[in-house]
C-alpha cells in the first residue's frame, strides 16, 4: 500500500506544461528520488506536494488523507510535510537555535532539550546554537535546515536539490549523513535532483521525469541497466548505444552478437551497453577487431576512441574503461561483454 | 530518535488528535492582492482622468479661447527655456562633481560626497529664499536657472556617482591600451556608460522644473505651476487653472516620451562574468586647486547661501522671532503628516510591490506603470483634481486631512513602491515556504518572516516619502484644511508677507527634519552601489 500517492497531477504556467498527468507512489519508510534535467517539472511536483503551489488537476494523498484535489488543496502549514531546499532557506534574522525551534510550539516543555538533541543528531556542536546562519558553512547550513524540518517529526520529508550547492567532496559526505539520519528517524523521504549519481545512490525508488512527464520508475538498478528509452539511458550515465537486429534473444551488432534481456522481440532496434559491461581483451579470430585510435588518461579511467577495422564506415566508438596496463594507441583489441544487452524502446517524450 | 522524543513530538503533531485536514480552493481569478493593487491603480488614474474630463467638459471653443493665448505662449516659452538651460547645466555640474568625488584623487571624498548630496535636505523654495535675501535683484530666467540648477543637482549627482563607482575599469584600460588619451576615454567610454543614469536623473530634474511652484514664485519667474496656483487662489475651480493643468500634464508626458526616446534600448551593462574591480583614481596634479575651487564654490553657492541666509535672519530677528509654541505646533504637524503619509504610502504601495517581486506578469506591469506615472505628475495637477472631485462628488472630504494624505500618497507612490520592491527582494519566497512547511499560516508567515526581513527597506521607504512630504508646498497649500500649520505653509505665509526673519525658524526646522532623512537616503544609495 502506498503512503504518498500522486495521481494524474497536471500543472501549467500559461501555455507551458510543467506537469502532464504525473502519477507516483511512495511506500512508507522508503526513499524516492525524482530525477530529471532542469526545467523538467520535478521541482514543481515537489512544490505541489509541499503545498506551495496549486495544481491544475489530479490528486495527492498522504496516508489516505487527500491533500490536493484539482485546484482544491490543504494549506502548506497544515500538511506536516518537512522540506529542505537547495540553499537551506534558514531565516537570516534568527540564531541557529531559533531556526531549529521555529517549528516547535513555544510552550513545548522540553523545547531547549529537543533543539540540543537535534544538534547532536546532525552532528553539530552546541557552541553553534547562538550563531547566525551566515556564520556557518554551506554544509552546516544544510544540516541545520534538516534539523529544523526534523524537529516537527514530519510525516514526509521533501529534499529539493539539497546538496547541489555544496562542493563535490562535501556533497557525497552530506548525502550519506542525510540518508543515515533519515533512516534513523524512520521518515519517508522524496529527493528531487538533476544529478543522476545522487539519485541512484540515495534512493530505493528512482522516478525519471522529463518535459513534465514521468518516463520511468523503478529501483536504481532497474532504471540504470534497463532504461525505458535512449534519452533516459544517456541521462542516467555513459552509454554505448548500437543499432542491432534482434532474433530469438540475441542482438547482432557491429561489435558482435550478444544475448539480450528480451526474448520476444525481433527485428531492428537499438541496444544499450553500459561501459561497466565492456572489457578489453586480446583480439579473437572470428570476432570484430578494433584499433585504439586515441587514448586519453584521466586518473581512474581511460577514454578510448576505437575504430572497427572490418567496417571503415562505422563511426568510431568512444569508451571509458579502467585498467592499469592499457595497450598503446594503434594496438588491436577485442571486446568482451558481460551480462545482457538491454533493448531500448522508442523515446517516449521528445526533448 | 528515542521513544521519549517521539512521544514529545506527538504533542505538536499528533496524527490521532489532530483535526481532519480540509481542502480549500487555491485558485482564484483575482487574488485579494491583485484586487488591492488594481484599486490603487484606478485611484492613481484619477488625476489623468480629471485632465481629460476638463478638456472634454470645457469644449473645444473654450479650450481654444483659454489656452491659445499670448500669456499661455509666454508660459510655454519660459518653461522651454528653463528646461533647455537648467537641465544641461545640471548634467554638466553633476557629472563634474561625480567625477571629482569618485574618480579623482581629491582628498576628503566623504566630505565632498556629502556636500554634493546635501542640497537635497534644503527645500527648493528655501534655496530661493536664500538667494532672494542675498541678491535681492535676482529674478526671472537667470535667477530661476541658477537656483534650480543648485537645488536639483543631487537628483543627477546621486545616480551618476553611483554609476561611476560601478563602471568596470577594464573597459577604460582596454581603451588606453588601444591608444586613447584620458580625455578621449572619458568621452568615448565613460560618458556613454553614464547615459542611463544621466537620462534618469535629467528626467527627474525636468519633472521637478515643471512641477515646482515655491522656488519660481519667490524668484518671480512665471511657469505653468505658478500661474495655476495664482489662478486657483483667486478663484478656485476655475476652468483656466484646470486647462493650464492639462497643458502642464501634456508637457510632463512630452518629457517622459523624450526621455524614453533618448534612453533607447541598448545594452550598457557589463558584458562578461566575474566581479568588476574598483577603478583607480586619476591624479589631478596641477588641476588639484581647480577641482578644489570647484567643489568649494559649489558648497558656497548651494549650501552656504541658503544656510547663511537662514542664520543671518535668525540672528537679526533675535529670539523674538522664535514663537516657540507656533514653531513647535508646525513641527509636530509636519512630523505627523510626514510619517502618517509615509506609513500610509507604504501600506498602499505594498500590493503592487508584492506583485512585482512575487508574481510579475503583464497585468502586474500595467499596475506598476500606473503607480509610477502618477508620481511624475506635478503636485498642482493632483491637487486640482482632488479639489474638483471632492467639491463635486465628495464634499465631506473637501479640505480634510484624508484628501491631503491621498494627495501625498499619490505624489510619492513611486518612492514607496521602489523601496518596498527592493526590501521584499530581501525576503526570498523560499523562506516563506520554509515557514509554512514549519506550520506557520500565510498571515503568520508574512508577519514573522517577510515583514521582519523587509523592515529596514520598508522603514527607508517611509522615510523617503516623509522627506518628500516635509518639503512639499504646493499640494499642501491647495488642499490642507483650515488651521493646518505645517513648516512649509507657515514659512510660505511669512515670506509672502515679506517677513523673512519670521520665516527663518521654519526654514531651519525643515532643514533639521530633512537632514537625517537625506542622510538615510544617501547611505542607502552608497550601500546599494557597493554591492
Amino acid at each position: 500500500m502506498s503512503f504518498l500517492s500522486v495521481r494524474a497531477l497536471s500543472k501549467h504556467y500559461g501555455p507551458v506544461t510543467a506537469l502532464d498527468a504525473v502519477s507516483l507512489d511512495v511506500r512508507q519508510n522508503s526513499r524516492t528520488a525524482i530525477v530529471g534535467p532542469s526545467g523538467s517539472g520535478k521541482s514543481t511536483l515537489l512544490r505541489i506536494i509541499a503545498g506551495f503551489e496549486p495544481a491544475a488537476s489530479g490528486t495527492v494523498q498522504l496516508n489516505d488523507e487527500v491533500l490536493v484535489d484539482g485546484p482544491n488543496a490543504v494549506p502548506a502549514h497544515q500538511r506536516g510535510i518537512g522540506i529542505v531546499s537547495q540553499d537551506g532557506a534558514l531565516f537570516p534574522h534568527l540564531s541557529i537555535a531559533d531556526n531549529i525551534a521555529f517549528g516547535l510550539h513555544r510552550r513545548l516543555p522540553d523545547r531547549d532539550k529537543r533543539v540540543r538533541d537535534l544538534m547532536a543528531l546532525i552532528g553539530l556542536d552546541h557552541a553553534m546554537l547562538d550563531r547566525r546562519p551566515h556564520q556557518l558553512s554551506g554544509g552546516q547550513q544544510q544540516r541545520v535546515a534538516l534539523a529544523r524540518a526534523l524537529a516537527r517529526q514530519p510525516r514526509l520529508m521533501l529534499l529539493d536539490e539539497p546538496f547541489s550547492s555544496l562542493d563535490t567532496g562535501l556533497r557525497e559526505q552530506m548525502r550519506q549523513a542525510v540518508t543515515q539520519i533519515l533512516g534513523t528517524a524512520g521518515i519517508t523521504s522524496v529527493l528531487v535532483t538533476h544529478d543522476q549519481a545522487e539519485a541512484l545512490s540515495f534512493a530505493d525508488q528512482v522516478a525519471l521525469i522529463r518535459n513534465g512527464r514521468l518516463v520511468q520508475r523503478g529501483t536504481p538498478e532497474e532504471v540504470y541497466f534497463r532504461p525505458a528509452d535512449r534519452q533516459t539511458a544517456l541521462f542516467l550515465g555513459e552509454a554505448v548505444i548500437l543499432p542491432a537486429r534482434l532474433n530469438n534473444g540475441t542482438a547482432t551488432t557491429a561489435l558482435g552478437v550478444f544475448p539480450t534481456n528480451q526474448r520476444a522481440s525481433s527485428g531492428a532496434a537499438e541496444i544499450l551497453l553500459r561501459p561497466e559491461q565492456i572489457t578489453l581483451c586480446a583480439p579473437v579470430a572470428g570476432q570484430p577487431q578494433l584499433e585504439i585510435e586515441h587514448a586519453a588518461f584521466s586518473g581512474a579511467n581511460w577514454t578510448l576512441q576505437l575504430r572497427l577495422i572490418d567496417q571503415p564506415n562505422h563511426p568510431p566508438l568512444h569508451l571509458r574503461v579502467s585498467g592499469i596496463d592499457m595497450p598503446p594507441a594503434g594496438s588491436r583489441v577485442g571486446l568482451a561483454i558481460n551480462g545482457f544487452a538491454h533493448v531500448l524502446g522508442q523515446d517516449q517524450v521528445a526533448a | 530518535m528515542t521513544q521519549a522524543q517521539l512521544s514529545a513530538a506527538s504533542l505538536l503533531h499528533d496524527p490521532v488528535g489532530r483535526a481532519p485536514l480540509r481542502l480549500r480552493p487555491q485558485r482564484r481569478l483575482f487574488s485579494p492582492v491583485v484586487m488591492a493593487a488594481l484599486l490603487v491603480s484606478l485611484v492613481s488614474l484619477v488625476p489623468l482622468g480629471f485632465v481629460m474630463w476638463v478638456a472634454v467638459d470645457a469644449g473645444w471653443d473654450t479650450v481654444v479661447r483659454l489656452v491659445f493665448r499670448a500669456r499661455v505662449g509666454e508660459f510655454l516659452l519660459n518653461t522651454l527655456l528653463l528646461e533647455l538651460l537648467a537641465v544641461p547645466l545640471c548634467i554638466a555640474l553633476a557629472v563634474t562633481l561625480a567625477w571629482i568625488t569618485e574618480r579623482s584623487d581629491l582628498p576628503g571624498t566623504a566630505l565632498w560626497r556629502a556636500v554634493a548630496v546635501a542640497p537635497l535636505a534644503i527645500p527648493a523654495f528655501v534655496h530661493s529664499y536664500g538667494w532672494i535675501s542675498a541678491v535681492p535683484s535676482l529674478h526671472g530666467l537667470p535667477g530661476a536657472v541658477l537656483v534650480s540648477v543648485l537645488a536639483y543637482s543631487p537628483f543627477l549627482y546621486l545616480p551618476v556617482a553611483a554609476q561611476l563607482r560601478r563602471l568596470d575599469p577594464a573597459l577604460e584600460n582596454a581603451a588606453a591600451s588601444l591608444g586613447k588619451t584620458p580625455a578621449a576615454i572619458f568621452a568615448l567610454v565613460v560618458l556613454p556608460q553614464l547615459r542611463l543614469a544621466i537620462c534618469g536623473g535629467a528626467l527627474l530634474v525636468g519633472l521637478h522644473l515643471l512641477a515646482e511652484y515655491g522656488l519660481f514664485a519667490m524668484i518671480r519667474f512665471d511657469t505653468f505651476a505658478t500661474a495655476i496656483v495664482d489662478q486657483f487662489q483667486s478663484s478656485y475651480n476655475s476652468p483656466v487653472a484646470n486647462l493650464l493643468g492639462g497643458v502642464l500634464v501634456l508637457c510632463c508626458i512630452g518629457l517622459l516620451a523624450l526621455e524614453a526616446i533618448i534612453r533607447g534600448r541598448e545594452r550598457y551593462a557589463r558584458v562578461g562574468s566575474g566581479a568588476a574591480k574598483t577603478a583607480s583614481r586619476h591624479r589631478l596634479g596641477r588641476g588639484m586647486p581647480m577641482a578644489l575651487g570647484f567643489v568649494i564654490l559649489f558648497a558656497a553657492l548651494a549650501l552656504g547661501v541658503p544656510l547663511l541666509t537662514v542664520v543671518r535672519w535668525l540672528w537679526s530677528g533675535g529670539l523674538a522671532v522664535w514663537p516657540v509654541a507656533e514653531v513647535g505646533t508646525a513641527f509636530g504637524q509636519t512630523l505627523a503628516l510626514a510619517f502618517g503619509g509615509g506609513i500610509l504610502a507604504a501600506v498602499i504601495a505594498a500590493p503592487a510591490a508584492w506583485l512585482a517581486v512575487r508574481a510579475p506578469g503583464r497585468l502586474q506591469r500595467v499596475i506598476e506603470a500606473c503607480h509610477f506615472y502618477v508620481g511624475s505628475l506635478p503636485g498642482v495637477v493632483v491637487a486640482l483634481a482632488l479639489v474638483t472631485i471632492t467639491v463635486r462628488i465628495m464634499l465631506p472630504l473637501y479640505q480634510t486631512y484624508a484628501t491631503l494624505l491621498i494627495a501625498y500618497v499619490l505624489l510619492f507612490l513611486p518612492r514607496a513602491v521602489t523601496a518596498l520592491r527592493a526590501s521584499l527582494a530581501q525576503a526570498p519566497v523560499e523562506l516563506e515556504w520554509a515557514a509554512m512547511a514549519l506550520g506557520r499560516s500565510p498571515w503568520q508567515t508574512i508577519w514573522q518572516v517577510t515583514a521582519r526581513l523587509a523592515a529596514p527597506g520598508i522603514a527607508a521607504g517611509i522615510a523617503l516619502v516623509a522627506l518628500g512630504i516635509t518639503n512639499e508646498l504646493t499640494a499642501t497649500l491647495m488642499l490642507s484644511p483650515n488651521g493646518t500649520r505645517t513648516l512649509a505653509t507657515q514659512f510660505w505665509i511669512k515670506t509672502s508677507e515679506l517677513d523673512y526673519a519670521a520665516a527663518a525658524p521654519y526654514a531651519l526646522m525643515m532643514i533639521v527634519l530633512s537632514l537625517p532623512l537625506s542622510l538615510l537616503l544617501y547611505t542607502r544609495a552608497q550601500r546599494a552601489s557597493v554591492r
